[in-house]
């Protein structure tokens, strides 16, 4: 045997090796060498097996997750299916917030006791059923320096998301409160902060950043928040428009559409929507294009930003964004 | 003439006994010649099987240049151990491509073929069974050889296949990194 590689193998012959292996073992082979990571990502890469989450079933202390990757069986011969299931720390209630890439972004609330009282926490936990790895989002530096995000009297919504050029994902975390009594009931809320946590397949943050400069429209909570196409949307409190962070640009927050109702948001400030409102961070790049009228019919920055799959043309979209499979608040 | 006319009629003869032969003749890259029985090689080469079909074998030996004789005598003792087995109807088919192909299981003859075989051999074999499109034998080398790599570390299986590391430490630590997330768009 050669002492510079016993594996002399014509490349078809290898692959016909590769393809007899389960994924997983297929991942580990890319540490052997260089040539065997090449012809893997080359001849059999893993996007053959993106698995899908197929069901989501929750229930006190855990959740199950049926998988599948498409008509193609995996691996190990179970029918392209796969169940995989997640403990709840202190039986709390999991919550599914999204899907990304086969990742699931779970929460999960506890009742705990801090200080003498009752209080709900949640904390983000992000996994990848096939692998059984999983991320815990860091506590918010914001919120508390406990191990968990807190629920108190603020509600968190949170919402889970890719931005494919950027290849990053992110859990975005709104986080309101009542301006007054009835705000509950109407839906009506002010937006506290909004808080950001990052990770790639390569790093992650060690902690969520606060998104500077959210603009005072609100947050009207029968609309949940909603990621796509690279950006999370929520309903000003009044539901009359589409607020879009950029998840490409944290600090990038725009209207992306309005009914033309001329209103006052339902702020705590209770101030105008206006072009001097914009968030001071928008302008800072110049990408987003001159607001062009200060009461509805803004435009968004969506359409303008070459990738052309935003979603709205200016003044066209109605406030019907609804939470379609993202989580909606229990 | 009558000598001329049974020299004539005994060429004949010759030839349609060629034809009629049912075993083809290999030759192997270092000369070495090998007698397989047709139909076997047939049936579970489609290379083979091509030429066969084609006219292209010689009596004299066909030439495999790039078949080595240890390599080559492994085939032919398959083919003629798989003669004697039970053809298996789903082992038949030449067309079914390896993707999509489910993989029938060794059977229990077919892994003593190959567990006796040393590294060097078993690879050769996998070699020559891809040149010669022998799906069954692929199937069952690869297997093999898959086997070996199940459930083993990279720093294992580069002891095992004799492969050398050419990552560097943080090269290493990036693709580890990856694999926590290895999910990529569609």
């Amino acid at each position: 045997m050669s002492d510079i590689d016993g594996f002399n193998l014509p490349t078809d012959a290898f692959v016909e090796i590769l393809l007899r292996l389960p994924t997983t073992t297929r991942r580990l082979l890319r540490f052997v060498c260089k040539r065997w990571r090449d012809v893997i990502d080359e001849r059999v890469p893993d996007r053959h097996v993106t698995p899908k989450t197929l069901a989501f079933f929750r229930k006190t202390g855990s959740a199950i997750v049926f998988s599948g990757s498409g008509d193609q069986q995996d691996d190990e011969g179970r029918g392209g299916q796969q169940e995989w299931s997640f403990s709840s720390s202190d039986r709390g209630v999991v919550h599914l917030v999204g899907t990304c890439n086969g990742l699931l972004c779970l929460r999960n609330d506890v009742s705990v006791r801090h200080g003498g009282q009752r209080r709900m926490c949640s904390t983000i936990t992000v996994v990848n059923p096939i692998t059984d790895q999983r991320i815990m989002a860091p506590h918010s530096s914001i919120s508390w320096d406990y191990r968990w995000c807190l629920v108190s009297r603020k509600l968190h919504r949170f919402s889970f998301g890719y931005h494919p050029t950027t290849g990053k994902y992110k859990v975005v975390d709104v986080t309101c409160s009542s301006s007054s009594s009835s705000s509950y009931k109407t839906g009506r809320l002010a937006i506290d902060w909004v808080q950001v946590f990052t990770f790639t397949m390569s790093k992650m943050e060690s902690s969520w950043r606060e998104v500077l400069d959210i603009p005072d429209w609100g947050f009207q909570d029968s609309g949940g928040v909603v990621t796509v196409d690279g950006a999370t949307h929520w309903l000003a409190a009044r539901g009359e428009r589409v607020v879009a962070l950029d998840l490409e640009d944290d600090g990038r927050v725009t209207l992306r559409g309005a009914t033309g109702r001329a209103s006052a948001p339902a702020g705590s400030r209770g101030s105008h929507v206006s072009a001097d409102q914009r968030p001071r961070t928008a302008g800072r790049a110049g990408h987003v294009p001159p607001l062009t009228g200060d009461e509805g019919g803004l435009v968004g920055a969506g359409g303008t930003r070459g990738r052309g799959r935003a979603p709205a043309a200016a003044g066209t979209v109605e406030p019907e964004v609804q939470p379609h499979g993202a989580d909606k608040p229990g | 003439m009558e000598v001329d006319k049974g020299k004539g009629e005994a060429e004949e003869t010759r030839k349609v006994a060629e034809a009629d032969r049912d075993t083809v003749t290999l030759k192997s890259s270092d000369g070495k010649l090998f007698e397989v029985s047709k139909e076997a090689a047939a049936r579970l080469s489609t290379v083979l099987a091509g030429m066969i079909a084609g006219g292209s074998i010689d009596d004299n030996g066909t030439d495999l240049k790039q078949i080595g004789s240890e390599a080559l005598e492994n085939v032919v003792d398959y083919c003629n151990k798989h003669a004697n087995s039970i053809p298996s109807a789903a082992l038949i088919s030449s067309s079914i491509s390896f993707n999509t192909a489910p993989f029938k299981e060794p059977e229990e003859w077919e892994r003593k073929f190959v567990d006796r075989l040393s590294h060097d051999a078993l690879f050769d074999l996998v070699e020559a069974a891809n040149f010669l499109g022998m799906e069954r034998l692929l199937d069952v080398t690869c297997h093999k050889i898959s086997e070996m790599m199940k459930g083993k570390s990279p720093d294992q299986i580069r002891e095992v296949f004799n492969i050398k590391n050419d990552y560097t430490k943080e090269e290493l630590e990036e693709i580890r990194q990856e694999l926590a997330w290895a999910f990529y768009d569609d």
